[in-house]
């Protein structure tokens, strides 16, 4: 079935319109009438006729012009208002040269405010990158501008990428949680440490002492720091100053201003700051400064290249470990620095040769021989690897065999072949038990609470963090020391550190007043 | 509608938006954080919570791409003045929700982190976001009011 078109449909044709005929050929004049000749393009050459001779171009009349529109008549109309070619188009007239300029005017804004934009990132990525210095002298003017400032977060932005890893991250999360378990008061700020500052002015210095090609020593010889400490101002919160010292609030300011360079001159040592250059640019270290003046105390002179202990590392996670276990049971001193990570610990490899000068290449094999060492690998964060353990077998000297494995929140060990399992709960049971004895009272709602929190803060999963650099693993140890802290905050609740600390005090004192042992302040024998 | 309501109905939404843009970017710039006696802006202050705090996955995509909020807004005002209207509206759009994002982040992270935050920047950086959907808004509901008016 067939309807009619629709109103203004193909096909629905309205009075006085001339519609476009659509599925009708466009009429470009007459077609060729049957029996006419097509169009003349030479003539063909007839039989009886010479053929071309060759080398001769056949005849064929002139060819068509090509790039020449033929001539099929006058276009199709479709139903267009006729436009006078010479008037001017109706609806897009011709750009006037005042528009024109009006649309160059807004094409060059929109360059010049992408070109704004573009030089917004420029700024914002320089900004938002800015670390490390041109020179070690630099690196140090930049950590003491920090210092003058208060400025913790630059002083931890300002340190070696390893050492801020390894520091910054875990202080800042552990320092939360000081506050979050009333350490530290509500209002301490990280960013704005109070209770004590220093500033340094007029710094002068001596030559830089370079350690090898990353490591250089940054030496102050004159200048003045002025110390201000105010004991009040410290960020503690009035209920740990109140656990700790009763009835007797911090107090006490001191104000002094010390002229670095007679301190210099009556030690006759300079005040030592060793920077590291990390990726071309320079960083003051924390720990190459610990190192090198440890070195100084002891006498030593610093380091050269051939004292360096090369990182060795292992091939997996669980390797590194089990190799730093051996080494450091075997008193493999060199073994032990050579798996341990040279980014976080540069200054221990750096250092090595002249430790190892000082303390030996080995120390006695601890009486230990390891049997069974069962670890496992868990992926924790910026691409590291904790390493857990499992249990282990081991046969102690005088002791016999002891073997011990870890079940859940149980461990398991065998001594002299009786096995005993121990789980956290029993643990706290057995310490409630021991300070209620030497209390001689029970143990408060609170610090029972406290307790329970202590040993399932236990971390009986809490893994050895190894890091991979240049494709072999090492151990962190620093990581490891801050994640274990941060992860044993993290269990306590709200007052649970304060509960903790009044029962240490009660157990002290009792044990004190009973003669125990545990304290002896007096003169007297205990 | 008559022509000349037609262009200021265009041309307020488009100031707005404009206005809005230029405002994130300027308070991107104005403090964000303040440590001892200094002050950060929040590109500054973005670099130093990724190297500081070990930010991972869509955090640290995320702290990544905040240096290139100005350029974002550049772009969508650029867009706006050769009358890539849709264009200017999405990108506005999308860099001021993002700009949006960082400021109530850092607004709300004065509770949860040992940081000082500065209110001035994240202010001025939130009103200038809440600018750009209002401009949006206006420039819809301008251009169904001035369809329905033409039949």
């Amino acid at each position: 079935m067939t309807y009619p078109p629709a109103p203004g449909e193909p096909g629905s044709n309205q009075p006085g319109e001339q519609p476009p005929q659509y599925g009708q050929q466009p009429q470009y004049g007459p077609p060729p009438q049957y029996g006419q000749q097509p169009p003349q393009y030479g003539q063909q050459p007839q039989y009886g006729q010479q053929p071309p001779q060759y080398g001769q171009q056949p005849q064929y009349g002139p060819p068509p012009q090509y790039g020449q529109q033929p001539q099929y008549g006058p276009p199709p109309q479709y139903g267009q208002p006729q436009y006078d070619p010479q008037a001017p188009y109706p609806l897009m007239p011709p750009p006037t040269p005042h528009r024109r300029r009006g649309r160059l005017l807004t094409a060059l804004t929109a360059v010049v405010v992408l070109a704004g934009g573009g030089v917004a990132t420029y700024v914002a990525l320089s900004d938002s990158s800015s670390h490390g210095a041109a020179s070690p002298r630099e690196a140090v003017d930049d950590i003491v501008s920090n210092i003058n400032s208060s400025d913790l977060v630059g002083m931890l932005d300002s340190l070696a990428p390893p050492e801020r890893v390894a520091i910054a991250d875990p202080l800042i999360k552990d320092f939360d949680e000081l506050k979050r378990t009333h350490i530290l008061s509500a209002d301490a700020d990280l960013s704005h440490f109070s209770g004590a500052a220093a500033t340094f002015s007029g710094l002068t210095y001596g030559p830089n002492i370079t350690v090898n090609d990353h490591v250089q020593i940054v030496q102050i010889t004159g200048g003045k720091v002025h110390i201000d400490a105010d004991l009040s101002k410290l960020p503690f919160s009035a209920e740990f100053i109140q656990q700790v010292s009763p009835g007797h609030p911090l107090q006490g300011r001191q104000s002094e201003t010390v002229d670095i360079g007679k301190a210099v001159h009556a030690s006759g040592e300079s005040i030592r700051i060793a920077t590291e250059k990390v990726d071309g640019h320079w960083y003051p270290s924390l720990f190459y400064t610990i190192a090198d003046n440890a070195a100084g105390a002891a006498g030593l002179t610093a380091p050269s290249a051939k004292d360096a202990i090369p990182a060795v590392g292992a091939s997996t996670p669980v390797d590194a470990v089990k190799k730093l276990v051996d080494a450091l049971l075997g008193g493999d001193v060199s073994g032990a620095i050579e798996v341990l990570s040279p980014d976080e610990l540069g200054a221990l490899h750096d250092y090595g040769g002249i430790i190892l000068d000082q303390v030996g290449s080995s120390y006695p094999a601890a009486p230990i021989t390891l049997d069974r060492l069962e670890l496992h690998s868990t992926p924790g964060s910026n691409g590291a690897q904790l390493v857990v353990l499992d249990g282990f077998s081991a046969h102690i000297e005088g002791q016999g065999q002891i073997s011990m494995e870890i079940d859940g929140d149980c461990v398991r060990v065998t001594t002299q072949g009786r096995t005993q399992r121990m789980c956290t709960d029993q643990l706290t049971h057995q310490i409630e038990q021991l300070f209620q004895q030497s209390g001689n009272k029970p143990l408060t709602d609170g610090q029972r609470q406290a307790l329970e929190d202590l040993t399932s803060a236990t971390n009986l999963q809490g893994g050895i963090v190894t890091t991979q650099v240049a494709g072999k693993w090492y151990v962190n140890p620093i990581q490891t020391f801050f994640d274990a802290t941060t992860d044993l905050l993290q269990r306590f609740q709200d007052n649970d550190l304060l509960e903790l600390i009044g029962l240490f005090k009660e157990f002290a004192t009792s044990s004190v007043s009973a003669g125990g042992g545990v304290f002896c302040p007096g003169p007297q024998p205990c | 509608m008559k022509g000349g309501q037609v262009g200021v109905a265009r041309a307020v939404p488009a100031a707005l938006g404009s206005a809005g843009l230029v405002c994130v970017v300027i308070g991107t710039f104005l403090p964000w954080l303040y440590s001892g006696s200094r002050s950060r802006n929040s590109y500054a202050t973005d670099g130093a919570a990724r190297r500081l705090l070990g930010v991972t996955g869509v955090g640290d995509a995320a702290l990544a791409a905040w240096p290139f909020v100005g350029l974002a807004c550049g772009a969508a005002i650029a867009a706006l003045l050769v009358g890539l209207v849709r264009t200017a509206a999405v990108i506005g759009l999308l860099a001021a929700a993002g700009a949006a994002a960082g400021a109530i982040a850092m607004l709300t992270a004065n509770e949860n982190v040992v940081v000082r935050t500065a209110i001035v920047g994240p202010i001025v950086t939130l009103a200038g976001s809440l600018a750009v959907p209002a401009a949006v808004t206006i420039h819809v509901f301008g251009s169904s009011r001035s369809r329905r008016e033409n039949g």
